[in-house]
């Protein structure tokens, strides 16, 4: 709102595709906390849950997540992004359709076809299933990963022409010449400065992606081909962590536009705000070593950089975010509610969360943390209070939900945040006394651990739950905007 | 230079390569085969398709539509002729070699019919797949085992792997600096202001 | 209405693509020259035309027969080779001797239940032959081969072709393809020929062992040892 441009009302068609990503995402948030949820009982020795099973289940809880994470992030960011470009609307509609037959694709390689190597494919896992898969599933999870992230693609190409044909080019849309020139031109709104970032990190992303995916593909009916595992690790990784991080840099957008909206005072977008962003934005896709610390065959420039990134890659959005949330609430009289109660803890679950990621980030905790739970207490922390506390915020926002809450909202809002925050907990303490993760069946002296974070997962389940509910039965009193 | 004089000469480089030693010249290497010579005649195509474009827009309105059906043809044009067995047939048989002559120029009119009409993000599309495809075939050419092409030794193997991942490179940048760096507003009012003079 | 015609050329034109690449590959099974001519010989053996070949001994011979003394149920594993090749045809000519040993241990029919599993007693029905496609193989150099490789000459003989033109049609109907190589002398595709019956019947890789046991169990079943 911080921009002369007027508002666009958006027509009914993408008014109901926004919808419809978020409440497909509520929707699948909660399931696949359910997933969550069963893995952490069944290592609580409370369900007795088949190996094989868990690892299907855990390998549908990280693609789903991850997945659903991008779609509702960018949901987010064609909401507010429509403000001050013109988006097409097919174009969000055909991601969605891409997006379900790749979610079928997938369900049908993991629960039909038994793939369970894990939602990062790692080679040579999708080619050895060991009896469990065949190329069959392991083909149908990978294909369903591809389409998937031919939707992503169409979406962000579409997001870049928007924006080109308004700014002129991506560097504009960054705001460079006001950056690194003396252009005294108004700078682009944070929305689109966010939203230019993703695009240019995930469009990358993707094409990494899409090249080692049909690689896998073409050694599992041609196993001659022999890919160096080594290369695809790191492409992996680079458009996984892109992908999974570029998450948090579209629904973060929901904090530049809603906060304005509380306080009434606009987001500034000054040479700090446009340098953070741009250095993020070369970060964001250098980070990505930090996942191959332990391969001792990687160049050590690579590891050097890697833990460099992690020190600093995270910091420089998350600063001016948070300091900026600060500012503009400090003495503001803003009214606490459902969004921006939801949207401050997000700034909070963000925050903290990156802590234990800068520590794994060091080389020399890397080697003895990595492969415990350690890792899982980071990424659990940033996405259940960080990301998916700003998704429902929105989703508050967005259904008019706002105002004072009722005692459910308030109810769920603490379960929610508590659970969250006390299951990330559990998993950095299991991660501090080196229980390892990607675990079916724990060791009898884990399970006084795992008993404590089945029981807080519970907590985060039931409270998405009623967010969920909550969201879907306001769906007639959605924004037009 | 007029259009007759260029469509002449691209009739006299179809020609060359197919009728006088230096298609056999080109074709005795597999990087010159597949990065020179298929995409000399591709040029051709695009230079023959140029007089038919008034002709056959009417129709074209109709079935190629968007570019779309144009594009998938090309694509797939482009996809049999990169299957190892028929590159490899096409130097011991005269009927696949000129099946395949004939399909990439077929493939540069197709592609010179649809891309004017293509919309901005089917051309995104396409260029990125197409710039994809340079990766993972020079990947799959740098560690295939053995030779996929009878007729080729595995150094020129190794050697086109090498090509290919040289011009995906090539591509990406000269596609993404315009995009990153241009500034395609100011180019719009250039444009608009040459129209308005003329 | 444009918008439809459209739409449906442009799936028509993604199926008939899509039945392309299948029929170009054999519906994924043969994605290059190589696979395509051992798939094709599968479906449909190649019957051997009548070639003259000049054996180590300066004898003359057929190429279906390579020892004369060949029963008409026997199988020939033929190769084609050059005798100054320094790469691929060394490995051949190992795994033909190791093949050797392993068809004819040399143990008197009424030990053969004596043997292993998994190895053949078939020197009487399994020859091997080493065709060389190098006009400048001589009789001396086939016979040095042999020798350098141990060859029993029961078994395993070499040979040359008696004539250049024979050379040349042979490789249009098996699609030997011999390029020339400045430093070692040639490169070709190296494969072993199952010979049966006067056919081609399968063309495998020189060092698919299971392949070739394979082959032999379905041709000649019964007698001594099995896959």
């Amino acid at each position: 709102m911080n921009d002369s441009t007027a508002i666009a009302p958006m027509p009914g068609s993408s008014k109901l595709a926004i919808l419809a990503y978020l409440g497909i995402s509520a929707l699948v948030y909660v399931l696949m906390m359910v997933l969550g949820l069963l893995m952490r009982m069944g290592q609580a020795n409370w369900l007795g849950l088949p190996a094989d099973l868990f690892y299907q289940i855990m390998t549908a809880h990280g693609a789903g997540m991850v997945g659903i994470s991008g779609l509702a992030g960018s949901a987010v960011m064609w909401y507010f992004l429509r403000r001050y470009v013109d988006l097409t609307v097919g174009i969000l509609w055909a991601n969605l359709a891409f997006f379900l037959s790749g979610v079928v694709l997938i369900l049908g390689g993991i629960f039909l076809g038994g793939y369970a190597g894990g939602w990062t494919f790692l080679f040579p896992l999708p080619s050895h299933g060991m009896g469990l898969w065949g190329p069959v599933g392991a083909a149908c999870f990978l294909g369903g990963l591809l389409l998937i992230g031919v939707g992503f693609l169409l979406l962000y190409l579409d997001v870049a022409r928007a924006i080109i044909s308004k700014y002129g080019s991506l560097a504009r849309g960054l705001g460079w010449p006001q950056l690194f020139g003396n252009s005294d031109e108004t700078p682009p709104p944070a929305a689109v400065v966010a939203a230019t970032m993703v695009l240019l990190v995930n469009i990358t992303g993707i094409v990494a992606g899409a090249v080692v995916l049909v690689l896998i593909l073409v050694n599992l009916f041609m196993p001659e081909f022999e890919v160096d595992a080594l290369l695809t690790k790191n492409l992996i990784y680079f458009f996984g962590h892109v992908f999974i991080n570029a998450t948090i840099y579209q629904a973060v957008i929901a904090v530049y536009e809603i906060l304005p909206e509380y306080t009434k005072r606009p987001w500034k977008v000054n040479k700090v705000f446009l340098g953070a962003w741009t250095a993020s934005t070369i970060m964001v896709m250098a980070v990505y070593p930090h996942h191959l610390l332990m391969d001792f065959v990687m160049p050590t420039w690579a590891l050097v950089l890697g833990q460099i990134m992690s020190y600093t890659g995270g910091f420089p959005i998350l600063v001016v975010t948070a300091f900026g949330a600060l500012t503009i609430v400090h003495r503001s009289g803003i009214q606490w509610d459902m969004p921006s109660g939801l949207l401050f803890l997000s700034m909070f679950g963000w925050a903290v969360g990156v802590v234990p990621a800068v520590i794994d980030g060091t080389i020399a905790v890397n080697n003895v943390m990595h492969n415990t739970m350690w890792v899982p207490g980071h990424f659990h922390m940033y996405l259940i209070v960080g990301l998916v506390a700003m998704l429902f915020g929105f989703k508050y926002y967005i259904t008019g939900q706002d105002g004072k809450p009722g005692m459910f909202d308030k109810l769920a809002f603490w379960i929610y945040s508590l659970g969250g925050v006390g299951l990330s907990v559990t998993f950095l303490i299991s991660g501090y006394f080196s229980v390892p993760r990607r675990w079916a069946q724990h060791m009898p002296e884990w399970v006084g651990l795992s008993q404590p974070a089945a029981l807080m997962g519970a907590a985060v389940a039931l409270g998405a739950a009623i967010f969920a509910i909550r969201f879907l039965t306001s769906l007639k009193h959605a924004r037009a905007v | 230079m007029t259009l007759r004089a260029v469509i002449i000469m691209a009739l006299g480089m179809v020609v060359a390569i197919t009728a006088t030693p230096l298609g056999h010249w080109l074709e005795s290497t597999m990087v010159s085969h597949v990065l020179v010579e298929l995409p000399l005649l591709v040029v051709a195509g695009i230079i023959f398709a140029l007089p038919l474009k008034p002709v056959s827009q009417p129709l074209l309105n109709w079935v190629n539509r968007g570019g779309i059906c144009g594009l998938i043809t090309a694509s797939f044009l482009l996809a049999f002729w990169m299957l190892p067995r028929w590159l490899d047939t096409s130097l011991g048989d005269p009927w696949v070699a000129s099946a395949k002559y004939g399909s990439m120029v077929l493939t540069g009119m197709i592609l010179a019919l649809s891309w004017p009409s293509a919309h901005v993000i089917t051309r995104a599309v396409v260029k990125i797949e197409f710039l994809t495809m340079f990766f993972r075939l020079g990947w799959l050419y740098l560690i295939s085992p053995e030779r996929l092409c009878n007729n080729y030794l595995l150094t020129d193997q190794i050697w086109l792997g090498r090509g290919f991942l040289l011009v995906g490179l090539a591509l990406t940048i000269t596609w993404a600096y315009p995009i990153l760096f241009g500034n395609a507003v100011l180019e719009q009012q250039l444009t608009e202001r040459k129209l308005s003079i003329d | 209405m444009q918008y439809w015609v459209s739409a449906a050329t442009s799936f028509l034109s993604l199926c008939v693509g899509v039945v392309a690449l299948a029929w170009g590959t054999d519906g994924g099974q043969a994605w290059t020259a190589e696979s395509a001519r051992r798939l094709a010989v599968l479906e449909q053996p190649v019957v051997l035309p009548w070639v003259t070949l000049l054996n180590q001994q300066g004898k003359q011979q057929q190429l279906t027969d390579p020892l004369a003394s060949q029963s008409a149920s026997g199988l020939t594993l033929m190769e084609f080779i050059y005798t100054r090749c320094p790469t691929v045809c060394l490995a051949m000519g190992a795994e033909f001797r190791s093949l050797q040993a392993e068809l004819y241990s040399g143990l008197p029919s009424e030990r053969h239940s004596e043997l292993p599993s998994g190895l053949y007693f078939r020197g009487g029905e399994v020859k091997l032959l080493s065709v060389s496609f190098d006009p400048e193989d001589s009789i001396e150099d086939l016979k040095h081969y042999l020798t350098r490789f141990s060859a029993n000459p029961s078994i395993w003989s070499a040979a040359k072709f008696a004539r250049q033109s024979d050379l040349e049609m042979i490789k249009q109907q098996l699609g030997l393809i011999v390029i020339p190589e400045p430093s070692v002398g040639y490169i070709h595709n190296s494969a072993v020929y199952v010979i049966y019956d006067g056919r081609v019947v399968a063309i495998l890789d020189h060092d698919d062992r299971k392949g070739i046991r394979d082959v032999i169990s379905q041709y000649l079943p019964g007698t001594a040892g099995s896959g």
